[in-house]
């Protein structure tokens, strides 16, 4: 094949969750098939790159200063649902289940892939801690190790000792979902997060 | 559980198998190198995608090759007749399970026990501590899910408070991870300490059917650290952070454990004759299928890799009393067995297999 093609196939096998297959299916796609796509995709992708920036007040994807979420004045802002990346944010925001805010550190404590409390967006919880009134955090981290390590550290080392109601999502069966078919371990999760039937 | 069949492809020294295993009691005979014990190998790793002759799973692939592939047909107590195809190789791992993509290896370890009889076992006795964790961990993990995932979380967390040691990681940090470390230390700590105890009495029994007289067989379990509860292993790690940093490792915890075999002349290492050794590890592998059959409620396949023919006459009587004889046994050697018309022989020649006769 060509240099530029061979170029744009391993630029885009760098990008999450493509491999080679895939990297060439789309390098064909825009260089071959329908190469009328490829300028409003660079035109999207520039704009994009524009105007897409974090919030500066939780973390999010946002246009401006502020995300869709700090925006909206209807929303619970004692409430903060703590999350460790933004499609974590959208799945919530998909559910319709919480209407307070979000608080995005884009990642976990693991100090394996050099991730220490300096790499995630703690510094901005701490601002929020002084300016917001904040009075629940939920954590809705993942139910590992590092997940866990970093509901600890924000516990002890970020909120400390101030009067702040700190829950945990709890973790167990899908919705819909029979108990034969779920794995010994999320089972345990569940039976351990059971709650009085009302 | 029992073996119906057996398909390899791409695995150590054999490019295509295809093997009836129905009878009780299978033997592959045939000269050293010729691939008896891969095949025993291939069979084993039906418990916990583990070899039993080695850590590497690349190892397995036949040279040249990406990957290999393995499909059993399994009569199983719970599952019935069930097909389970297990592919390893550069692209990483894949398990089907009738055609079910299995992905959870946690849901899978300890479904179809096996448990293999080789040479190399006189390593739990003669190596290192980890060696004994190893068999300990598999037994263990095999019979019970919720060890296993403790097993796994405890390993990660010491892996990120290493780093955080060598680093230089805040005392925040550290605090953080050794907080979600303890309970799993500790659960760690309480199975090994029970389990162990289960195993100890199985051994005894087992061994005095080997013996030649009474020798008072004993496993005792050596851990690390005193076992407490969690606010103590917290503080045990919280003091131990200033020599640990210096030596840039978690010096104490249960990925220090041991365990001790022994006679009652001494120490099993030290002081056993060769034959008490491969007795005492014949006992405890007879011991660990025990284990087997009474927490899964499953008949574990017994493959015993060129041991039996070590034995001498009277442990090889007593491994024949004191191994049910309803558990499927399939065995290899250089040679056929005295009693060869019980057994169903099959001769391995360059990573062939014929049934003889």
């Amino acid at each position: 094949m060509t240099p530029a093609y061979e170029k744009l196939l391993q630029e885009l096998k760098q990008l999450p969750g493509l491999g080679y297959r895939s990297a060439e299916r789309i390098a064909m796609h825009l260089l071959v098939e329908k190469t009328d796509s490829m300028e409003a995709l660079i035109q999207t992708l520039e704009q994009a790159k524009e105007v897409v920036g974090r919030c500066q007040h939780c973390g999010n994807m946002a246009e401006g200063e502020l995300c869709a979420v700090c925006a909206d004045t209807r929303r619970d802002n004692s409430k903060v649902c703590v999350v460790e990346h933004v499609p974590d944010l959208i799945a919530i925001e998909r559910s319709s289940a919480w209407h307070g805010q979000y608080h995005v550190l884009h990642g976990k404590l693991s100090p394996i892939h050099g991730v220490g409390p300096e790499q995630l967006n703690f510094s901005s919880l701490s601002k929020r801690l002084e300016t917001d009134e904040i009075q629940e955090f939920v954590l809705a981290l993942s139910n590992d190790i590092e997940g866990q390590a970093t509901c600890h550290y924000i516990q002890e080392e970020i909120i400390g000792p101030r009067p702040i109601k700190v829950t945990r999502i709890g973790f167990g069966l899908p919705s819909g979902g029979g108990v034969t078919y779920a794995d010994s371990v999320t089972l345990r999760s569940a039976l351990e997060g059971r709650r009085d039937y009302e | 559980m029992r073996f119906h069949y057996l398909r390899l492809q791409n695995f150590r020294n054999i490019a295509f198998a295809e093997l009836d295993l129905q009878a009780d009691r299978s033997f592959l005979v045939g000269a050293n190198g010729q691939g008896k014990s891969n095949l025993l190998e291939a069979l084993g790793l039906v418990t916990a995608l583990r070899s039993f002759r080695t850590q590497s799973m690349s190892a397995l692939t036949r040279q040249g090759e990406s990957s290999f592939a393995a499909v059993y047909s399994v009569e199983h107590e719970s599952l019935g007749r069930t097909e389970l195809e297990v592919q390893s190789g550069s692209a990483g791992r894949k398990v089907q399970l009738d055609g079910q993509r299995v992905s959870r290896l946690g849901d899978f370890i300890g479904r179809f026990p096996v448990v293999p009889l080789s040479a190399g076992d006189l390593m739990i006795l003669r190596g290192a501590p980890a060696e004994r964790r190893r068999f300990v961990d598999l037994t263990l993990s095999a019979v019970d899910p919720v060890y296993y995932d403790a097993l796994r979380n405890y390993h990660r967390g010491v892996a990120e408070r290493n780093r955080l040691l060598k680093k230089g990681g805040s005392a925040g940090e550290l605090s953080a991870f050794e907080a979600e470390i303890a309970p799993y230390a500790v659960l760690v700590g309480q199975h090994r300490a029970a389990e162990v105890e289960v195993l100890r009495q199985h051994l005894i029994k087992v061994y005095a059917d080997i013996a030649e007289a009474e020798e008072g067989p004993e496993l005792d379990f050596k851990p690390s650290v005193p076992l407490g509860d969690v606010e103590s292993y917290c503080q045990l790690l919280h003091e131990n952070r200033r020599r640990d940093e210096m030596m840039g490792s978690t010096q104490k915890g249960p990925h220090r454990d041991d365990f001790n075999l022994c006679l009652s002349i001494g120490g099993a290492r030290e002081y056993a004759s060769d034959g008490q050794q491969r007795g005492l590890c014949v006992a405890l592998r007879i011991a660990q299928a025990r284990i087997f059959h009474d927490r899964l409620g499953l008949k574990p396949v017994i493959l015993a890799d060129d041991v039996l023919g070590e034995l001498d006459p009277h442990r090889k009587a007593g491994f024949w009393k004191a191994c049910p004889s309803d558990y499927q046994i399939i065995a290899t050697g250089t040679e056929l067995p005295q009693d060869a018309e019980s057994w169903s022989v099959v001769e391995v020649q360059a990573g062939s297999f014929k049934p003889a006769g």
